[in-house]
């Protein structure tokens, strides 16, 4: 990226505009750098306006909630985001945080904006409560679910399962309160801050799965399957709250708050989950890790015979990024395809594999230069799930016809078109035991024709996404 | 304290101010390069920001706005450290441009998500820049102590530190340019 030796002296130019923004970036850390700026100021304001007894702000005659709400009701009531030129310096997430607010605030509005019924599973409402369908939007009333499940996805693009007999009541488009029944979450980064109150805590996720389960008593179980939470209760004893991260458990009472033992996932209801789990340099856009060799025995490096990561070439262009994969014929004693591996670690995504309904979906796009009849024109993509340490990952895949735990390939025959990507995609459910998949992307020669040129030939964004569909949960809890 | 506690003001002030957070702290560390001072004058210009919030005539002007208080804080801030400030207006001009580009090119991204494209540039980095880069910007080591870290010359660590920048910069601009605005 930079070939300037040391030695030359640093020059006596200020930062420009660009690298100031970007130092001060690089300080926060990109923007994950733990800050208590908000809370400490929010403390202050409220501090003040319990003081004052009025906000500072609803002194003014032309508030500026008038102003907000007259300017979210201005936008379309499903704001076409990329198309309003007015969002354009607001981002979509406080547009949405905002609507669904005054949508709670607003008398005539029935349903709120931007939050669906997605899914369920033999569900069963009480005759009290509004029958809702798949599809329609959630009303903000509470609703009393007898039996099944429902998926319900909120205009933050957070997503909950809820298990019947449940009680509840969508609060704003990022937060819910629940009085009885089971509950998994999956929010993902972008709806930071969804909020679940409870008959006893409030749980603030921030960017993560957990599951709650309350008793009949009222108190709550609160586990976290992946990232952290917040949870804060009404008792004095903990005012700042506890943060819980994968694997903890906390059970409160109207007592206050123990930690507890973790409950399997399988105790929780689960709305359908998709995970992307990319290779390392999916894109083949970095100069990172990789060998010339074969199936590597470690997690997050791509290795094969004979390949090279490359810019744009004359005829082919990377499909996105700066960078593809070209490959090319292995030199003896090593003939026929040029294939390209790499092992990627799933031991993290063990609580979620423990359904047995997990879904891989490997996907790859390919390209090559024209050529004449008999050309190679065939790439191929596979996908196999192991049980064991990547140490074993050459004699596994060796072996994959009995020993992958799951196996997908598939091979697509390509056009003559460089200037298209072509896709393709091999999928396989994987059981709990896998420990690891090998991904593997090809482009073959032809079988009449090994010596056939492998030169031209490309892959990009080779992608790994797992899913996992709604569900209920499949072990009782007393 | 509850959310219950709050008006709904301050309720959807907070929501605001999370929202734009990770913008506020870089924007801040620019100016001020120091991250006691950043996180303290990012509260102030938040205590002032919601004082004044009637003062905001365009609501979806919110960052540029809060950006605007935090550069007077900024100022103020360093002024009473008896330090000269650091950037010339006419930067300060073009750093609101930088960041407005930053909002175009993903207008329904969070800061974190928008703040991804100095992540992959700065992970392209060779590891000689990356290693300057993490001890002076991440674990807020001056040069001298890098030098001292590195056994290197403090000529060479500025040398790196000013490499690694343009880099940066070349890189983000680049794919800003390539990369299409989302939809």
């Amino acid at each position: 990226m930079d070939e300037t030796p040391d030695s030359t002296p640093p020059s006596s130019r200020k930062p420009d505009a660009w690298e100031l923004v970007c130092s001060g970036i690089l300080r926060t850390e990109f923007g994950r750098r733990p800050s208590r700026a908000v809370s400490n100021a929010m403390v202050r304001l409220a501090a003040e306006e319990a003081a004052s007894g009025k906000t500072p702000v609803a002194a003014h005659p032309a508030g500026w909630l008038a102003k907000i709400h007259h300017w979210l009701s201005s936008l379309p009531p499903r704001p076409a985001f990329g198309l309003a030129a007015a969002l354009l310096l607001m981002t979509g997430a406080s547009v949405y945080f905002l609507k669904s607010h005054f949508a709670e605030q607003d008398a005539q509005s029935a349903s709120l904006a931007g939050c669906k019924l997605s899914n369920a599973q033999a569900m069963r409402w009480a005759n009290d409560s509004a029958a809702l369908k798949i599809g329609d939007e959630m009303p903000l009333k509470t609703l009393r679910l007898e039996s099944g499940v429902v998926e319900i996805t909120f205009a933050s693009s957070a997503k909950v399962a809820i298990e019947g007999p449940a009680q509840f009541r969508l609060t704003s488009g990022n937060s819910i309160e629940l009085e009885s029944g089971k509950i998994a979450t999956d929010v993902p980064r972008r709806a930071r801050g969804f909020v679940l109150k409870t008959p006893t805590a409030t749980v603030a996720d921030l960017g993560t799965r957990f599951g709650t389960i309350i008793g009949a008593d009222k108190s709550s179980e609160v586990d976290v399957f992946q990232g952290r939470i917040k949870l804060t209760t009404d008792s004095k004893e903990n005012p700042a709250g506890w943060r819980l991260t994968a694997g903890m458990a906390m059970f409160v009472d109207e007592r206050g708050a123990t930690p507890a033992d973790a409950l399997p996932e399988l105790a929780f209801p689960q709305p359908e989950i998709n995970m992307e789990v990319r290779p390392q340099n999916c894109g083949f856009d970095v100069s990172g890790r990789t060998t010339v060799g074969e199936v590597p025995t470690d997690f997050g490096y791509w290795s094969g015979l004979s390949y090279a990561l490359t810019a744009a070439t004359e005829e082919v262009k990377p499909a996105n990024g700066p960078g593809m994969l070209e490959f090319s014929n292995p030199s003896a004693p090593h003939t026929g395809d040029s294939e390209v591996f790499q092992v990627i670690d799933l031991r993290p995504y063990k609580p979620l594999l423990a359904s047995g309904q997990v879904e891989a979906k490997l996907s790859a796009l390919f390209n090559r230069v024209a050529g004449d009849a008999g050309v190679a024109n065939k790439f191929g993509l596979t996908l196999a799930a192991f049980r064991g340490s990547p140490a074993d990952a050459k004699t596994l895949w060796a072996g994959r016809g009995t020993m992958a735990l799951a196996l997908a390939d598939k091979e697509l025959t390509s056009d003559d078109k460089p200037e298209t990507w072509e896709s393709l995609e091999a999928a396989a459910k994987l059981p709990p035991e896998t420990d690891f998949v090998i991904v593997q992307i090809r482009a073959m020669v032809p079988k009449g024709n090994p010596g056939a040129s492998l030169a031209g030939h490309f892959a990009d964004l080779v992608d790994l996404r797992l899913s996992t569909p709604m569900r209920a949960s499949s072990i009782a809890i007393k | 304290m509850g959310m219950n506690d709050k008006s709904q003001s301050l309720h959807i002030f907070e929501v605001l101010a999370k929202q734009h957070e990770p913008m506020l702290l870089a924007y801040l560390q620019s100016l001020v390069a120091d991250h006691k001072l950043a996180e303290d004058t990012a509260q102030q210009t938040l205590l002032i920001a919601y004082r004044k919030i009637n003062t905001l005539k365009d609501p979806a002007a919110f960052p540029a706005w809060l950006r605007g208080i935090a550069r007077l804080e900024a100022f103020a801030a360093i002024r009473r450290q008896g330090r000269e400030f650091p950037v010339a207006p006419e930067v300060l001009q073009q750093m609101d441009e930088v960041y407005r580009q930053f909002e175009e090119h993903g207008p329904m991204d969070t800061w974190e998500e928008r703040f991804h494209l100095v992540e992959d540039c700065y992970g392209r980095l060779p590891d000689t820049l990356q290693t300057v880069c993490r001890l002076h910007y991440f674990e807020d080591r001056k040069a001298w102590q890098i030098a001292e870290t590195l056994t290197l010359n403090l000529n060479a660590v500025l040398k790196r530190l000013e490499r690694a920048r343009a880099a940066i910069r070349d890189c983000v601009q680049t794919k800003m340019a390539e990369t299409p605005t989302e939809p």
